[in-house]
């Protein structure tokens, strides 16, 4: 597939991308205060933060990786909208309030109330800056994603673009208007993603191509590359090129997708042709992927072996407990007034992501459907676009720069999330600087700049992972690092300093180690045989997030303070 | 909003809402886990199917919808401490969420 810039979708997309940066501006001049800068002077309404924290929360990954997961897998991209909404039950019930309560600007300041324990700050700080950069590489990876079909530029071209473009953002403006920036985007890829939505129940499935047509292929350059996500038949036997279901309402359309045959592309080296690929059609029934393990990462669920079922069990642990333990999402919570405030921003937030994931099977399945996607491997990323395209370039202009924007605003986040940690945690509380305000916001922007060019050089390199996958492993760096301690802080008495200290660190270098020797990271960073790796299964939450439980409890009990009595 | 002039949560409270919250939470989970026991240990139980659409679509729709319930349930449970300076007269009852 050759991608070819359009001038519609750039001027739509430009006059969209200035309209936000012109609100950061706006809003970002008066937060010169430290408090004002890391924690929006704690005053952004209860309304405006929960449709941020689904700003916030609904990334790159969620809109551009889950759906491009279905499109090539199923149900397996589902999971993802599965496991992610279901961390906000953690988040809301259980941690919310409490750290709320406990902390001033930061998730570090949380975990530290009653300790004032330098140890803690370092470890809390650490941990942040590790997940915010994890969390970083897959927006990045999107960004990039979206300005190839977007623009025609290369990928590493959208990496440095948005790289700069938040970091004008973040240096300008500060909590404030991050947090605007998450409200307008959130709130409108919400309600376009709805309009895509019933635009593909309105068009239903068609035969996009005849059997005929499709036939294995020698790819040498990408021109020659097919187009994925054919219908063959759409049920009955009806074979017809062109002909169609009509309208179909939103149940209905899971009933008649179990009739639809789609095929898509399986890609292998071509031995006489060097450099070349043969791309060679394989027709599915789609009521085959509308079950889990239809990836290669999760097929392990449809095998009578317990050890091969392991990899499916912990993602679905790691998403449930990786909500709540995220740095960029625990900030929010420091934006508003008070534990009431919290509350309902959070329940905001589940009602606009949740019926966000519900719009993300129908976008995956339209795409599946659409006879547009990309299928290269870098191409499951672009799913989203590609199918707004079908609909037509203003469509597609719209979701693009909507998208950008949500990688805009997700990395922004992060950013600020890192700069805080580095800035008011380690240089404020760790080695007992105090800079006056100035000097602090000033250090919290020299923090962003190295953080955001840190995210472009990983986002370069991580770019044939589909993104949700990404996020999905720093999920579980995150659930295995800051859980354990942020849930034994709030529940357990015999909960000591040492035993915070140690199980961050614990949670986070196992977690780390154990990703980068999974097959995954053989196969696509090293370059090496995936079933060489020495990690098990490529999800490490099923066993390093009970480690930081186990060794959080250990620590404590071996350095219990004498009793008093 | 009438936010700015709560007064800070009682101990009582906090307490309250917080048990209110671990039993929303532990149902939930009593869900989630059941999802993804039937899909590790009783796949094919995933392709029966419910007025067309197969099990495995309706409980994850169905997972995503009862989040949102809970979340309504315990918005509706909890309290929150009154205004800072209630008015003269009878005290002011606890004002909801």
């Amino acid at each position: 597939m050759i991608y070819s810039a359009s001038t519609t979708a750039i001027v739509v997309f430009l006059l969209f991308v200035g309209f936000v940066l012109g609100i950061s501006f706006y809003l970002g001049r008066k937060a010169k205060s430290a408090q004002g800068y890391f924690a929006a002077h704690g005053q952004i309404g209860w309304f405006v933060n929960g449709v941020a924290f689904a700003g916030d929360y609904l990334s790159a990954a969620s809109f551009l990786g889950i759906c491009g997961m279905i499109a090539f897998y199923g149900y397996d991209g589902f999971l993802y909208s599965i496991g992610y909404l279901a961390g906000w039950v953690v988040a809301l019930f259980v941690i919310a309030e409490p750290i709320k309560r406990l902390g001033k600007f930061t998730f570090a300041d949380a975990l530290n109330a009653n300790y004032n324990s330098r140890g803690i700050q370092i470890a809390a700080a650490i941990s942040t800056l590790v997940v915010s950069i994890f969390y970083l590489i897959p927006q990045m990876v999107g960004a990039g994603a979206l300005c190839t079909p977007l623009l025609g530029l290369p990928h590493w071209a959208g990496v440095v673009i948005v790289g700069i473009v938040v970091l004008l953002i973040v240096v300008t403006a500060g909590m404030v208007s991050t947090t605007w920036v998450q409200f307008i985007k959130g709130s409108m890829l919400v309600v376009f993603c709805a309009f895509l939505t019933i635009a593909i129940l309105n068009r239903g499935f068609r035969v996009t191509a005849s059997r005929e047509e499709l036939k294995p292929v020698t790819v040498t350059n990408p021109t020659q590359i097919p187009s994925g996500g054919q219908v063959v038949d759409i049920g009955g036997g009806n074979t017809t090129k062109g002909a169609s279901t009509g309208p179909l309402g939103p149940m209905a359309f899971f009933k008649r997708i179990n009739d639809v045959r789609v095929v898509q592309w399986t890609i292998k080296p071509d031995a006489a042709t060097p450099g070349g690929s043969i791309y060679t059609p394989v027709e599915k029934p789609v009521s085959d992927l509308m079950l889990p393990g239809g990836s290669s990462t999760f097929k392990g669920v449809r095998s009578p072996k317990l050890v091969d079922k392991l990899d499916f069990i912990s993602l679905m642990i790691a998403l449930f407990a990786g909500t709540a333990s995220l740095p960029h999402i625990l900030i929010r919570y420091y934006t508003v007034k008070d534990a009431a405030a919290a509350r309902k921003s959070t329940v905001v937030g589940i009602a606009s992501i949740g019926f966000f994931y519900i719009l993300t099977l129908y976008l995956g399945l339209g795409a599946m459907t659409s006879g547009a996607l990309d299928p290269t491997p870098a191409g499951s990323n672009m799913a989203a676009p590609l199918l707004a395209r079908t609909f037509g370039e203003l469509p597609f202009a719209i979701i693009s720069a909507i998208a950008f924007t949500t990688v805009l605003g997700t990395v922004s986040g992060l950013i600020m999330a890192a700069s805080g940690a580095v800035a008011h945690d380690l240089m404020e509380n760790v080695f007992r600087h105090h800079p006056n305000e100035n000097a602090k916001v000033g250090a919290a922007k020299w923090t962003a700049i190295a953080v955001g060019i840190i995210a472009i050089v990983l986002g370069t390199l991580f770019k044939d992972f589909n993104v949700t996958f990404l996020v999905g492993w720093a999920f579980n760096v995150a659930a295995s690092a800051n859980l354990p301690a942020l849930v034994m802080l709030l529940f357990w008495r015999g909960t000591t300093r040492q035993g915070i200290i140690a199980a961050i660190w614990v949670g986070m270098l196992s977690s780390l180690t154990w990703l980068m020797l999974s097959g995954p990271a053989y196969a696509n960073i090293y370059k090496l045989d995936a079933s060489r790796a020495i990690a098990p299964f490529s999800q490490p939450g099923l066993v390093t997030i009970p480690l930081g439980f186990v060794v959080l409890v250990l620590v404590s009990l071996m350095t219990r303070p004498a009793k008093r009595n | 909003m009438s936010d700015s002039s709560r007064r800070p949560n009682s101990d009582h409270t906090i307490a309250r809402n917080a048990r209110y919250g671990l039993w929303l939470f532990f149902v939930y989970v009593l869900f989630y886990a059941g999802f993804v026991a039937i899909s590790a240990f009783k796949f094919d139980a995933l392709r029966a199917e419910i007025g067309g659409v197969n099990l495995a679509i309706v409980y994850g729709l169905g997972l995503i919808v009862l989040a949102f319930l809970l979340a309504l349930v315990y918005m509706a449970m909890t309290r929150d401490n009154g205004p800072a300076n209630p008015p003269p007269g009878p005290p002011a009852p606890e004002g909801r969420a």
